[in-house]
């Protein structure tokens, strides 16, 4: 395999585990030494930098809230101590918890819309001294399809997916005059191991007719993962400001 | 029930276009109920009828709103959500602080205050929602970072709730709205070209006024309007066609 990011430095938020530690593996199998943080389960983050470490990668793990902004700033100068810089850096620390409007409350919105977009804000902010000196930079925001088309089980969820769409283009247009570019995937259903213990199961509230696809529909975080380096090497130099879905198309069924 | 006549909540009365909404729906008969967030004093506002102060952000105080407005006035039936706050900051420059409160005065607000409200016209008779919104919830400032992004919270909570209570008898739509003549230079930016000239961009040879919103805000919230639901309406002279476009 050509190993297409030799030498970068990658922070990717809640890299331990789920879609987050497919993206850490397959960066630092890339040749890219990779630091990312986790918020509550450290045993997951461990085991992916031992995985990563025992095929020959470099990585980092660290505990840190992208809540708060200091931690943040901690995660990104450690990075850069340890290796040199940032090149890439992947927003994906989210907290899904599957509540409807009504049930909903203020501590729940606050902290859903301070993790999945105050987060993504905090950590670009946090990271762009580090991106302006690389001669690769890049901004890979995880969002999710219900950026585009509503969940109809978590509300909130969906409006910090709204505004991370926006917090890309935005982000796009202003960073591209210092080389960095700044894109979003958008996976569909993904299967991944384990969700935190924040997140209740989604009620579905139309009539199930079950949704004949003929083709697997639900991703893996290696397919996420396929993305990303794809946007992060230099094959994704003329891409900014997009958003890339990944669900096989399934949205259009 | 204190009035048989329909009754709408325009969440910020100080919006541009508040005023010319406000004269569109009393002239079919519905009576305006004007909230101004931000105030110091809280409460029913002295000397001005139906116009009240309180925040929309907060789930209190929206509730407050509602039991005021159906106690003095009687059941709300519209929501016309016009919280809209323009900070020009850079995704560089704009601080911690700034960045929540455009979120929460632009978003949060519309989350609250659907809360509140839409919970309320389920329980009743049904009703519909008009996010006021902008283009900008679409085609980035370059200016005005935080903006965006609480836009394009606002237009992911309008298609939920198109669902959610559209299954209960309250529709919700967005009305994206150009920036209006008397907001243009809030928008000027240095790297987009956007506003520059724009009056002679715009096909139609002119600015949006603030009263260009009023006649499809009334028409979306009226029963013509039945079937229209989770629908996203630009209102912009064909501006954005120059522009990002979906």
């Amino acid at each position: 395999m050509d190993r297409l990011l030799e030498g970068r430095v990658a922070v990717v938020t809640g890299g331990g585990k789920g879609i987050g530690g497919g993206i850490s593996r397959a960066l630092a199998a890339h040749g890219a030494k990779v630091v990312f943080n986790y918020n509550s389960n450290p045993d997951f983050a461990e085991r992916t930098v031992d995985e990563i470490k025992k095929n020959g990668g470099e990585a980092y793990t660290c505990p840190v809230n992208v809540q708060n902004r200091e931690q943040v700033d901690a995660m990104m100068k450690k990075a850069a101590e340890l290796y040199g810089g940032i090149d890439i850096l992947v927003n994906n620390a989210a907290w899904q918890p599957n509540m409807d409007i009504d049930e909903c409350t203020d501590d729940v919105y606050d902290g859903v819309i301070d993790t999945n977009l105050g987060g993504y804000f905090r950590c670009i902010q946090s990271a762009l001294p580090y991106l302006k000196k690389s001669e690769h930079p890049r901004i890979i925001n995880i969002s999710s399809i219900h950026g585009k088309r509503p969940s109809d089980f978590d509300v909130c969820y969906t409006m910090s997916k709204g505004g991370i769409e926006m917090l890309t283009r935005e982000a796009a247009m202003e960073l591209i005059q210092y080389g960095i570019r700044v894109n979003a995937l958008l996976p569909g259903g993904t299967k991944i191991e384990f969700k935190s213990g924040k997140t209740q199961p989604f009620k579905f509230k139309r009539v199930q007719r079950e949704r004949q696809y003929g083709f697997r529909a639900v991703g893996t975080p290696e397919d996420v993962a396929n993305a990303v380096i794809f946007l992060a090497s230099e094959m994704g130099s003329h891409i900014n400001g997009t958003s890339i879905r990944l669900d096989r198309g399934a949205i259009l069924f | 029930m204190v009035t048989e006549r329909k009754v709408a909540l325009i969440t910020d009365g100080s919006h541009p276009s508040a005023a010319s909404i406000a004269e569109k729906l009393e002239s079919e008969g519905i009576i305006v109920v004007k909230n101004y967030p931000r105030s110091e004093k809280k409460g029913p506002i002295e000397g001005e009828p139906n116009s009240f102060a309180f925040d929309t952000w907060s789930f209190e105080e929206m509730s407050k709103l509602l039991e005021f407005i159906v106690e003095k006035i009687g059941n709300v039936n519209y929501l016309v959500h016009t919280d809209n706050v323009v900070f020009r900051s850079s995704i560089e420059e704009i601080s911690e602080d700034d960045f929540k409160r455009v979120l929460d005065y632009n978003a949060k607000s519309a989350f609250m205050s659907t809360k509140v409200f839409a919970e309320h016209m389920a329980q009743n008779e049904g009703g519909a929602i008009v996010y006021l919104s902008s283009v900008h919830d679409d085609k980035p400032t370059g200016c005005a970072f935080a903006y965006s992004v609480s836009k394009g919270a606002v237009r992911m909570l309008c298609k939920e709730m198109a669902l959610f209570y559209g299954r209960q008898g309250v529709r919700a739509n967005v009305v994206q709205l150009d920036p209006v003549e008397e907001q243009v230079e809030l928008f000027d930016s240095l790297i987009s070209p956007y506003n520059y000239d724009a009056a002679t961009k715009i096909p139609l040879r002119r600015l949006a006024k603030p009263e260009d919103c009023a006649g499809i805000v009334s028409f979306l919230l009226s029963d013509e309007a039945s079937f229209i639901n989770g629908a996203d309406v630009r209102v912009d002279g064909g501006h954005l066609l120059y522009y990002f476009d979906r």
